[in-house]
């Protein structure tokens, strides 16, 4: 199968979360993967972006967000420009057998992320933060 | 889009898509519910953290006036949200 690739840049701003679902839509759609994945694709970009955007505070630059799709798999990078170092990959677990009251807040999106992910890799180079992760899509989940 | 429809008896539905560009509205819309509450989310058909943090601070206002929440109808892809977050345990999901 032909490697194919999307990139796109989008504002730093919670609201557009829906242009970038409609993105991936059309990117799933092109390279033929069915609902399940997709479903996955938009979790895992929204956790990421919304991270992004909140932890990234003094960020003045536009989210680039890449989809890839490989031989089984689908790949999204995120790129975000000009920006100190923030690793969502050490991001702890939350201790999901504590009490409700007793839960953090934080790291629920980073560990759905986890969950959902085969690979997630954080790279900081030259003032760009690059996530990478990848998605599985079994034979069956194509279309 | 992401709508909620409220009920006199104590039933509320949710319906669409409840992610972070929502989840404030969606918040503010909730305000208004007590009591015993059944949350209807069978048109539900998606949820992220930003969404399961509203069904959360619903769910922990009600418990503290003497309320309750309950979980009906959800798609296998959104229970999944919830079991993976360990929620499925704490919340009354049916």
């Amino acid at each position: 199968m032909p490697v194919r690739a999307w990139v796109r840049r989008f504002p730093r701003d919670i609201a557009v979360l829906p242009d970038i679902f409609q993105f991936a839509h059309d990117f799933a759609a092109e390279v033929g993967v069915a609902a399940d994945p997709s479903h996955d694709l938009d979790l895992v970009l929204e956790e990421l972006f919304t991270n992004l955007v909140r932890h990234n505070r003094d960020g003045r630059h536009d989210i680039e967000v890449g989809l890839e799709r490989g031989d089984g798999t689908l790949q999204l990078t995120l790129r975000d420009f000009d920006v100190a170092p923030f690793d969502p990959t050490t991001v702890p677990t939350p201790d999901l057998t504590l009490p409700l009251e007793k839960q953090s807040k934080g790291g629920r999106g980073i560990h759905l992320v986890r969950q959902l992910s085969r690979e997630f890799h954080y790279r900081h180079r030259d003032g760009v933060s690059a996530i990478t992760v990848s998605l599985s899509v079994s034979p069956g989940q194509e279309r | 889009m992401f709508e909620i429809k409220l009920g006199s008896d104590g039933k509320i539905s949710l319906s669409g898509r409840l992610d972070a560009s929502r989840s404030d509205r969606a918040f503010h819309s909730l305000k208004s519910v007590s009591g015993h509450v059944v949350a209807d989310c069978t048109a539900l058909d998606y949820i992220s953290s930003a969404g399961i943090t509203v069904i959360l601070e619903l769910h922990k206002r009600l418990h503290g006036s003497g309320g309750s929440l309950r979980l009906v109808g959800m798609n296998p892809r959104v229970r999944t949200v919830f079991v993976y977050t360990g929620l499925d345990k704490v919340l009354n999901i049916a």
